[in-house]
């Protein structure tokens, strides 16, 4: 087999992916070539500082996130108004959006406690005054496992957001003590409540 | 594990939070680290995950099953960065259309670069110069451990691109190895 093919099968080789026939020919083609022993220690060296290296990922904060957004989109997905159906003509589409609207009502609440698990900490979007939100900015710069802990120390909700310009609108429980608290933080260009 | 994945995908698509909740805890780390290496921002990189999650909430009885789970959601988050990127006007090179350096072609000293002792010391640093092209490859390649069928698929390009990137990325790291231990 010609060099450069082993070559490429060194990093599958690495990563336990090569059948046995093609894990013999690779240890045999190693063992007679010091540049090929060479170019496995240095896939090593690679592959030990790419498992090593310590990057954060949004953990159970962005489940959240995403349960809510779930919720959010199965509640509007349910829901069809009244004027609706008005504005259009056909007979058939008339019938199934009446049904669907009535519907929506009491499905809502199915919805809602189907999906939540902590049914007091979740609203579908359509529930939430964002005028009763906190309208913040992150600092750049700042790391999201910060913005993560501090707002769950909180107990801050992320009902909207981020906008392209990153800003986001959080519900709290106390949103006058939660702006005090996030303005101190540090990590916020600004945080301020909405207009009431 | 794809068995596993395939049936938290059906139970998916018959809109069971706790399935979605298993799907995100187990791949939200290797979404997040794909995007991150391309986007290099934390925000994005999670709007990302959270984006695809919600495509998978909302497609999942369309998966047919023909790649791999995570050869899939890797997809899914390729194209998501792509759009996400026009919408945020990221400065956008194409690697596989630069012409490698001239230096490039010289003769490295591997020797010299694996029979020292803090070669590792200095990947780190060597690893966070690639691009970000170069830099997702080696993380589905060393970190996912996909093989070259799966990456390609992942980001929608050839088997050949693939391997050009993952050659020019090694190349590239071997250059920088070899200035650091000069």
């Amino acid at each position: 087999m010609e060099y450069e093919k082993i070559i490429e099968l060194l990093p599958l080789y690495l990563n336990d992916q090569l059948s046995v026939e093609q894990i013999k020919l690779v240890r045999r083609m190693v063992d007679d070539s010091q540049s090929l022993q060479e170019e496995l220690i240095f896939l090593q060296s690679i592959k030990h500082s790419i498992k090593s290296e310590n990057i954060k990922s949004p953990g159970e904060w962005g489940f959240m996130r995403l349960k809510h957004d779930i919720l959010a989109e199965e509640s509007r997905s349910e829901h069809i108004t009244p004027s609706d159906v008005e504005k259009n003509k056909q007979g058939w589409w008339q019938k199934i959006a009446i049904a669907a609207s009535f519907a929506f009502v009491i499905q809502s609440g199915y919805i809602i406690q189907k999906y939540s698990i902590q049914p007091e900490r979740y609203h579908t979007l359509s529930a939430i005054e964002l005028k009763n939100a906190v309208k913040v900015k992150f600092m750049a710069g700042v790391s999201e496992s910060d913005i993560r802990t501090l707002l769950i120390n909180l107990e801050g909700n992320i009902v909207k957001g981020p906008s392209a310009v990153g800003i986001y609108y959080i519900i709290f429980e106390d949103r006058q003590s939660a702006v005090v608290s996030l303005n101190t933080s540090g990590l916020f260009e600004y945080a301020e409540l909405t207009q009431e | 594990m794809e068995q596993d994945d395939v049936a938290l995908i059906k139970r998916i698509s018959d809109k069971e939070m706790l399935a979605v909740e298993e799907l995100y805890h187990r791949y939200e780390n290797i979404i997040y680290r794909f995007a991150f290496k391309k986007l290099s921002n934390e925000f994005d990189a999670a709007e990302i995950v959270n984006t695809v999650m919600l495509e998978v909430w909302n497609t999942a009885a369309r998966f047919e099953g023909r790649s791999k789970v995570s050869t899939w959601l890797i997809g899914i988050a390729h194209h998501r960065i792509i759009d996400h990127m026009r919408k945020r006007k990221y400065n956008h090179v194409n690697i596989d259309e630069i012409e490698p350096a001239a230096d490039e072609t010289n003769a490295i000293d591997m020797h010299k670069i694996v029979h020292v002792a803090q070669i590792r010391r200095f990947i780190d640093g060597c690893l966070s110069k690639l691009s970000a092209e170069h830099k997702q490859v080696m993380e589905l390649l060393f970190f996912q451990e996909a093989t070259y069928e799966e990456m390609a698929s992942c980001m929608a390009c050839s088997i050949g691109t693939i391997k050009s990137r993952v050659y020019h990325a090694k190349k590239l790291l071997k250059k920088c190895l070899e200035k650091q231990l000069v």
